[in-house]
């Protein structure tokens, strides 16, 4: 389990994150929803260890996040940031070798089949040869997905972890294509049938209605609703979340719920 | 196209032998390459008294010297372009050279008399000073770079140019109060030069530049991940701050090590890794020793050529190797302006 407790961050006098709590369980998809700066990034910063909180404390399986080794915590957890540095021209399949750095002997030897592996589950095998610097921003995002994924071994190759190992995901579909940004989420979900804890935070509504577990909805650094997804997701939450001129409806279309959201002019 | 990681290091090896050999046989007073072998006991060549004094004395501790220079200094090139992921962080640019070459020239001009001396062992005197002096004038341009962590390429390369700017006019200023004895002796660093050492030099040099050459590849993979983004590399297990020091530390070793030596001889360590990258791809693994083979052909090459050219006149190695590099610098300031925007 990687729980936080009661987590504050201060940057500049302004409160970034404040008193928030999560738990994330093995086996669950839990998505993080929230309009701009609501704290979405700032949380799974702290989550990842990138960001030391100034108040509350991060647990990792039973252990505090500041008492693992950086490699230590590679091992037990991956994370997908936003942003993208790399300017240098690697191909594809030296950027996902990338999240074997930590990763065990034995399974550095089998690097080749672990990349092309997870390269295949994000549908860009055939990037692999390909200059990463040269792709688009919806490859690159594949390719950065498939090294998170390489970095804990996953998936398809039957490791036994000694302990549960978890996957923090900042808006991994913002560049993806419709049919991608399905496909991403549809393999979260399989990763946490094998059994990791994938922590995603997103903007699409729908795409949280329909792959997460459990929703944590963040609104000014507060959480102000968790909880499963038909509990979080009310029209009344939505719109405290994201604003009172947001008119939200929760319908059924195409067999699941779906969120549909306007401006509403009249309220406004 | 990329080549097979063998086949460049194969090539590579081969160039540096044939650059160590010219390097030995050719000069004011050429030696036939069978009378060379004579010097390793192979074959039957015989080489006059004072043909093996001028191998033994002069072109051998000099042929030494560049390679392990040359090789140092484009080691600590790559690394130093990997930590901050920009081909174009070069040590001498970044003001570890100036601020050495001060503290260097200040040594000399004023340190023997005081009460310091009598603490540092004489040998290693004149490379710790540098040392010290390349570190501060490091750490002030990564510090005036630097906003909230973030390393802005543009202000960089401005402050590396303040700081060398800085240190050239201390060092004008040491050699304006320097004794005439210690004057010739800073002179001679202004333009590289790597004729002046000799054995007891390179004893106390060779250990710390090996260092440098043979323990920045260990840091192959973190830099690799570097290349990703600090974050990035932290979530995939690296010590950055570890990494970042340990990386820092060498080159600024190196570069001062260098310097107090040979002088500046800069652009090694940017163009050597920019070729080698062209050729093989930006992998540390083998981007790092490759450029050590290809740094140390290349020096003494360039050495040979400062002291063949125009024999018996001698040119400064440090100013062949600008003229070689500055070019190259232009070029890929040029290609790279819209993915590192200057400002």
């Amino acid at each position: 389990m990687l729980s936080a407790d009661k987590i504050s961050v201060r940057r500049a006098g302004r409160s970034l994150l404040d008193e928030v709590s999560l738990s994330l369980k093995p086996g669950e998809v839990h998505a993080v929803l929230g309009a701009n700066g609501a704290g979405k990034s700032t949380l799974l910063k702290v989550l990842a260890g990138e960001l030391a909180p100034d108040g509350g404390e991060v647990l990792l399986n039973g252990r505090r996040l500041r008492s693992y080794s950086p490699a230590a915590l590679a091992r037990q957890r991956a994370v997908l940031s936003q942003g993208d540095a790399l300017a240098f021209p690697f191909t594809a399949s030296e950027v996902v070798a990338l999240g074997l750095l930590s990763a065990s002997a034995s399974q550095r030897q089998d690097e080749a089949q672990i990349v092309a592996t997870c390269l295949a589950a994000n549908d860009a095998s055939h990037l692999a040869g390909r200059i990463y610097t040269q792709l688009s921003g919806g490859e690159r995002a594949r390719v950065q997905l498939a090294r998170v994924l390489a970095q804990l071994g996953m998936p398809g190759t039957a490791t036994v972890a000694a302990e549960p190992r978890f996957l923090l995901l900042d808006e991994p579909t913002a560049a993806l294509d419709i049919a991608h940004q399905h496909s991403s989420l549809l393999l979260a979900q399989q990763l946490a049938a094998q059994g990791l804890g994938v922590l995603v935070v997103l903007h699409d509504l729908n795409l949280a209605a329909h792959y997460a577990n459990r929703v944590s909805l963040l609104k000014k650094g507060r959480l102000l609703a968790q909880g499963p997804v038909d509990e979080v997701m009310t029209p009344t939450l939505l719109a405290e979340a994201f604003g009172a001129e947001m008119r939200f409806a929760q319908v059924s279309a195409l067999g699941r719920m779906q969120i549909f959201a306007e401006l509403d002019e009249l309220g406004a | 196209m990329r080549l097979r990681p063998r086949l460049l290091l194969a090539m590579l090896g081969l160039l540096l032998a044939v650059a160590a050999f010219a390097s030995l046989a050719l000069g004011a007073l050429p030696i036939r390459l069978h009378d060379l072998l004579a010097l390793s006991g192979l074959g039957d060549g015989h080489l006059q008294d004072y043909e093996r004094a001028a191998l033994l004395d002069i072109r051998l501790p000099r042929l030494c010297l560049a390679l392990l220079i040359g090789g140092a200094s484009a080691v600590a090139g790559a690394a130093m372009q990997g930590l901050l992921r920009n081909p174009l962080a070069d040590p001498s640019l970044l003001g570890v050279a100036g601020g050495a070459a001060l503290a260097a020239a200040a040594w000399l001009a004023l340190g023997p008399g005081t009460a310091l001396a009598k603490l540092l062992p004489s040998a290693y005197a004149l490379p710790l000073v540098a040392t010290a002096g390349g570190l501060l004038a490091t750490l002030a341009v990564l510090r005036l770079a630097q906003t909230e962590g973030i390393t802005n390429v543009g202000t960089m390369l401005l402050a590396g140019i303040s700081i060398n700017a800085l240190a050239g006019a201390g060092v004008g200023l040491c050699q304006q109060l320097a004794s005439d004895a210690a004057l010739r002796d800073i002179s001679s660093w202004m333009f590289g030069n790597l004729g002046r050492a000799g054995w007891p030099d390179l004893a106390v040099a060779a250990p710390l530049l090996m260092l440098t050459i043979f323990w920045l590849p260990r840091e192959a993979r973190a830099l690799d991940a570097l290349l990703l983004g600090e974050a990035q590399a932290q979530h995939l297990g690296v010590d950055v701050e570890a990494c970042k020091r340990r990386v820092l530390g060498l080159v600024v070793l190196a570069t001062a090590t260098s310097v107090s030596l040979a002088g500046i001889i800069g652009f090694i360590g940017l163009l050597v890794p920019h070729l080698i990258r062209l050729l093989a791809g930006p992998g540390h693994r083998l981007l790092l020793p490759a450029s050590a083979l290809l740094g140390a052909a290349l020096l003494a090459l360039a050495d040979l050529a400062a002291r063949a050219a125009f024999a018996p006149l001698e040119l400064s190695v440090g100013v062949l190797t600008a003229i070689l590099g500055a070019p190259v610098f232009l070029w890929l300031l040029h290609r790279s302006r819209s993915r590192f925007p200057l400002g």
